[in-house]
């Protein structure tokens, strides 16, 4: 038969076959490098989702909450009316220095400033204007905001809203509020009628030799009172049977203490103060302006 | 001798068994052969390829939902302390708050772009070019502006920005999230 193979057929074959081989293999290698990519994308995204940032935001709350109570603090401490201007000042400083070398931009700032007076009693005795006379008699009046109104009751010698120590707020709307122990309990009642069988039971606490009523606060010692402070206008605030109980008592109110008053001692005070605070990084912006008068009743 | 001619005649050349064999009949068989092979392995890397390239899609869009819909709870939360500052009776009524936060989010998605559309319960991440879409459910307090009673907001994937928008009525306002 004539030859028509043309030379080795065999080594021709053998290096076809290979060549196809070689060819396959590379292929799928480019595509196995391509699905590598593809999964190092993923790898990446998935741990970049892992590494949670620090939440911005909550360090702009806390920013907000650690300024609110400093500043507070500084509203309870000074009595000096400019002092605390002067303290917030300094705090806008260091906050501005301490936020730039973190590469933020926080501010605080002094909007406004209210000024009232602090009422005490310096000498612990019985809740009346005089050390002789004045069981009833009016503590506070044309007060238009009281805050940190607080009884620190050392005795309660009444046993029933009639006979207890009676404290009345008078305003648009009038809260009367009656102390009295029963079996070793101080008891608070309640009642929008000034007579007082209409009071109910607000709390109760075990008498002790510190025991702190909160008005504005609505707590009688540990317990909770709810808010019996009442959401009024301008209001005054007085003591009806004031040799009803033995202690001290303090607020801060924009008011107008009781001149004739011995037992009181007033002082000018801040009452409260309004601040701008900024909180800025290069995500997130948070600006608020809050009004900071510690103690006053959550309406 | 003539024993061995006649062998090597009978059995071909190099002791090869190629009676009836045509070499071009075996060659074109390998080629085919081969490239069966060949085309088999492609295609079937190539589905490997595409159906990892869907599973990345998906986990890429669902990170970049997780990430907006915790900026979304986180933002929600600064609005709502500010707004409950700025409520006071006291402060003057133009004492409104701001916030606003920047999300930085993946400008493509395995190479492709994609689409973010807020429900008023869900944030729902589609690619463009592939038909993946992922749902990922998110809460504020606060609703997100354009999204109350079934309307929906829809955004090119990449950055945005989410702003609290205060309604000035003393009540809580609303977020709005648009691109950055």
């Amino acid at each position: 038969m004539a030859d028509v193979t043309g030379g080795s057929s065999i080594g021709e074959t053998t290096s076809d076959r290979g060549q196809l081989i070689l060819v396959t293999g590379f292929a799928i290698a480019v595509t196995l490098l391509a699905l590598v990519l593809l999964l190092n994308t993923a790898i990446y995204t998935e741990n970049v989702a892992t590494r949670t940032t620090t939440d911005d935001t909550t360090e702009a709350i806390e920013f907000r909450g650690s300024t609110v109570e400093a500043i507070a603090g500084y509203i309870d401490a000074e009595n000096d009316t400019a002092a605390v201007g002067a303290r917030i000042d300094r705090m806008a400083e260091v906050t501005r220095n301490r936020s730039t070398r973190r590469g933020q931009q926080s501010s605080v700032q002094l909007l406004d400033q209210t000024n009232g007076t602090r009422v005490t009693t310096e000498t612990v005795g019985n809740y009346t204007a005089n050390e002789t006379d004045g069981t009833a008699w009016t503590v506070v009046s044309d007060a238009d905001m009281t805050r940190a109104f607080q009884l620190h009751l050392s005795d309660v010698h009444g046993t029933d809203p009639q006979s207890g120590l009676q404290v009345a707020i008078n305003g648009s709307d009038e809260q009367y509020l009656y102390v009295y122990e029963t079996g070793g309990d101080v008891t608070v009642a309640n009642s929008t009628d000034p007579d007082p069988a209409t009071a109910t039971v607000a709390c109760t606490a075990p008498l002790n030799s510190s025991l702190t009523f909160d008005v504005t606060g609505g707590t009688l010692g540990n317990a909770s009172c709810g808010s019996i402070f009442p959401d009024v206008g301008t209001h005054s605030i007085e003591i009806e049977t004031g040799d009803a109980a033995e202690g001290t008592f303090e607020l801060v109110t924009t008011g107008t203490p009781d001149p004739s008053a011995d037992r009181i001692v007033t002082d000018e005070a801040v009452y409260d103060v309004t601040v701008r605070l900024r909180y800025v990084t290069d995500t997130v912006t948070v600006e608020t302006t809050t009004r900071i008068a510690p103690g006053e009743p959550h309406a | 001798m003539r024993e061995d001619r006649s062998r090597r005649r009978s059995t071909g050349r190099d002791g090869r068994y190629d009676r009836a064999v045509s070499v071009n009949v075996g060659y074109t068989l390998n080629l085919v052969i081969m490239t069966v092979i060949f085309v088999g392995l492609i295609t079937a890397a190539g589905t490997a390829i595409d159906s990892e390239r869907r599973g990345v899609a998906s986990s890429e869009l669902d990170v970049a939902g997780n990430q907006l819909a915790t900026a979304l709870s986180s933002v929600d939360r600064v609005a709502r302390v500010a707004a409950a500052d700025t409520d006071d009776e006291q402060l003057p009524p133009d004492a409104t708050p701001t916030v606003r936060k920047s999300v930085r989010l993946p400008d493509r998605i395995v190479g492709g772009q994609y689409r973010i559309r807020i429900t008023e319960e869900t944030i729902e991440l589609a690619a463009v070019n592939d038909a993946v879409s992922v749902t990922v459910p998110y809460r504020t307090e606060l609703p997100i502006e354009g999204t109350t009673g079934g309307g929906e907001v829809e955004l090119r994937g990449g950055d945005v920005e989410i702003v609290y928008l205060d309604d000035g009525a003393g009540g809580d306002g609303s977020l709005e999230v648009r691109s950055a």
